[in-house]
């Protein structure tokens, strides 16, 4: 579904990315971890499209399509979900008619009639039962004034309603509160099938006893000096990274 | 010797046509015309070299050769107990209390169109509400500004009796696209005590009108005064808004939403004097400018001495949606007491670049989502207005004049 090789970009000038190589399949779930800095989130955002980030070298291609010849909407529409480390707050943007402006982009792209105020209420409520969001917050401006927490359940709330082919959750973890982590967990879990695929971005292994994944990748300095299989996370969370900085100077070793 | 003795011969001759008004309507209106005559021939047409003129240049008006309208302004709404209409048509004690009035407010010094409006006060809208009047109908004042090149001098006086409370929507419009007409408007609000009201100014004139505004407000002990204004049209805009707050516990709040394209030039000038001691001021201006447009925003506070416990916010956050459009903002604080805490704040930004890519991240066009952007930019005033119908009817013309590619990324 998503393939990324030898994929380098930078920022003004300063390499981050060194040479990724990622391979995800249909109906796969892939964790990348990796200390701080080490490039999680510019990987997850360029592979959503944002363009402050420059590529030099490499190739993504998802569903058979070179994804880097297309802009963010269009990859949206395509399928792709980013699950933002840092949700942005739009003061002023109602969540319901972003979030219906959205599915509809996406759902005439598809070929597929754009839902009317009735039917996308619908929708909403059945999707506000899984992610347990307070129904209040549909009707605030997007993430303005949102706690952590708040921020990080509507990604995964606008996710369930958008149901992309490819989810990557940058961080989507951090700062939840243990019913909260559930619920997450429960959303991105009713996404799962042999169709659709989904990266998790976390730096623990608490939210990996509950969305299991078939692999698990470590990057540090802008490479995968690590892959293996779910028990890598454990191994990670009880040795940390410091065998990483001997490893992240040399040549990438992956497996699996 | 004074400027507007001698008009170009292509300009209007305003001198001329207070002449032609001189002997019309009673006693009083003569008199305040008089005056008003007196203090044009005095100050003149304001010129650039002139501090308080330097960024909006009037030549235009200057030089225009505007033919007197004589079109009236619709009034409706009001409620119980609430006088609406023109003032010579008001019972004679009405009258009375607003003879008196008219021009307590507005003072003409340093005013120079407002003395101008006053030299050819032709016709008084009047809003009386009376003490103790509790928030009827929403009261509408329409003016439409004569077509072609038409001369147009509205003038209004609301009074607000002790404890009263309401709503008004004062609206300048016309002419149509072709038009080229002067208006200089001045409005006068006096609130009593404990009154609440709330006074939304919308200028959406035609696209080659000139508009100079001026709004004057007092209000007294324990009162609170909202007000909006909206500009929308206009070639050249010029608002000059003042709010005394005379007596302890006022309050007002002036919100301003500006949306600017074209080669247009939109000026706001307000002006709040927190008279006495435990008064709030909250302003809040903000502007959208794309193409070449200018844009001016100079908020003054002035805090006279033994006027402790002012509370005074000033913010005036500006979208630039173009390299090419400008905008000069500034505040202008002048506090004469110790016991005060005042805030100002002006940014000049474009499109948020994260919240942007947020947007389309989600599948939506990036065209929408700068009009998405734009619309929740203007959103924090909208939402503010009260009145759902006119809220609604703004919000629908402030999106048919935001330009279609604002999004698009480089
Ligand atoms: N605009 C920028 N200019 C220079 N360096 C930048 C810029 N933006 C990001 N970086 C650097 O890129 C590196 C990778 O950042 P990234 O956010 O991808 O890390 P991460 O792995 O997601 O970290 P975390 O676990 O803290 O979320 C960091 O060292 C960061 O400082
Ligand atoms: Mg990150």
């Amino acid at each position: 579904m998503l393939s990324v090789k030898n994929l380098k970009a930078s920022i003004d000038g300063t390499e981050i990315l060194k040479g990724i190589d990622l391979d995800v399949k249909a109906g796969e779930v892939h964790a990348i971890m990796g200390p701080n800095g080490s490039g999680k989130s510019t990987l997850a955002q360029v592979i959503a499209g944002r363009d402050t980030y420059e590529v030099t070298a490499g190739s993504v291609t998802y569903q058979g399509k070179d994804l880097l010849e297309l802009p963010p909407e269009q990859r949206a529409r395509e399928g792709i979900f980013l699950a933002f480390q840092y949700p942005v707050e739009i003061p002023g943007v109602n969540n319901t008619y972003f979030l219906k402006a959205a599915l509809n982009a996406t759902r005439k792209h598809r070929g597929l009639e754009e839902l009317d105020a009735m039917d996308f209420l619908a929708l909403v409520r059945e999707k506000l039962k899984v992610i347990h969001l307070d129904e209040d917050l549909l009707h605030r401006p997007v993430n303005a004034g949102f706690s952590g927490g708040e921020k990080k359940r509507n990604e995964i709330f606008q996710m369930a309603v958008l149901s992309p082919k490819l989810a990557v959750l940058d961080e989507t973890d951090s700062g939840l509160d243990i019913d909260a982590l559930r619920t997450v967990a429960k959303g991105v879990n009713s996404l799962r099938s042999k169709d659709n695929a989904i990266v998790v971005v976390t730096h623990y292994q608490r939210l990996l006893e509950y969305i299991v994944p078939d692999h698990v990748h470590v990057l540090a300095d802008g490479r995968v000096v690590r892959s293996g299989g779910r028990e890598l996370a454990l191994e990670l969370e009880k040795e940390g990274y410091s065998w990483v900085e001997t490893q992240a100077a040399g040549p990438a070793k992956t497996r699996g | 010797m004074s400027r507007v003795m001698a008009p170009p011969p292509t300009a209007t001759d305003f001198e001329a046509l207070h002449r032609l008004l001189a002997d019309r309507g009673p006693d009083w209106i003569r008199e305040f015309r008089a005056g008003a005559r007196a203090q044009f021939v005095i100050q003149g047409l304001p010129h650039h070299r002139m501090e308080a003129w330097r960024q909006t240049h009037i030549a235009p008006i200057a030089g225009g050769r505007f033919e007197p309208s004589n079109t009236l302004p619709e009034v409706s709404g009001g409620g119980d107990g609430v006088w609406t209409g023109r003032l010579h048509e008001a019972p004679e004690e009405i009258q009375a209390t607003a003879r008196r009035r008219l021009g307590a407010l507005a003072g003409q010094e340093g005013h120079p169109f407002t003395a101008l409006n006053g030299s050819l006060l032709n016709e008084v809208t009047l809003i009386v509400l009376p003490q103790g009047a509790a928030a009827g109908d929403l009261v509408t004042i329409r003016h439409t500004a004569g077509p072609g090149n038409s001369l147009n001098v509205p003038r209004t006086l609301i009074l607000a009796g002790d404890g009263a409370a309401g709503s008004i929507v004062e609206s300048y419009e016309g002419p149509g696209p072709e038009g080229g007409s002067f208006t200089t408007a001045v409005t006068e609000i006096d609130c009593g005590e404990n009154t609440d009201l709330k006074y939304y100014r919308i200028q959406r004139e035609g696209p080659g009108s000139f508009h100079i505004g001026r709004v004057q407000a007092r209000v007294g002990p324990g009162g609170k005064l909202y007000t909006a204004g909206i500009t929308l049209g206009a070639a050249l805009d010029r608002v000059d808004a003042g709010v005394t707050l005379d007596g302890e516990g006022a309050s007002c709040e002036m919100d301003g939403l500006f949306l600017t394209d074209g080669v247009r030039h939109v000026d706001n000038r307000t002006r709040i004097e927190h008279a006495v001691p435990n008064c709030r001021s909250r302003q809040v201006y903000k502007g959208i400018l794309s193409d070449r447009s200018t844009a001016v925003f100079v908020g003054r506070v002035i805090v006279r001495p033994g006027a402790q416990a002012t509370d005074a916010d000033q913010s005036n956050p500006n979208l630039l949606l173009s390299d090419d459009a400008t905008v000069y903002t500034r505040p202008q604080l002048e506090i004469y007491a110790d016991d005060v805490r005042c805030t100002h704040g002006a940014t000049v930004g474009q499109l948020d670049a994260d919240a942007l890519f947020y947007l389309r991240s989600r599948g939506i066009d990036p065209d929408e989502a700068g009009r998405l952007l734009v619309k929740g930019f203007a959103g924090e005033i909208l939402d503010r207005i009260e009145i759902p119908s006119l809220r609604t009817q703004l919000e629908f013309e402030v999106a048919g004049k935001l330009p279609v590619t604002s999004g698009t990324e480089g």
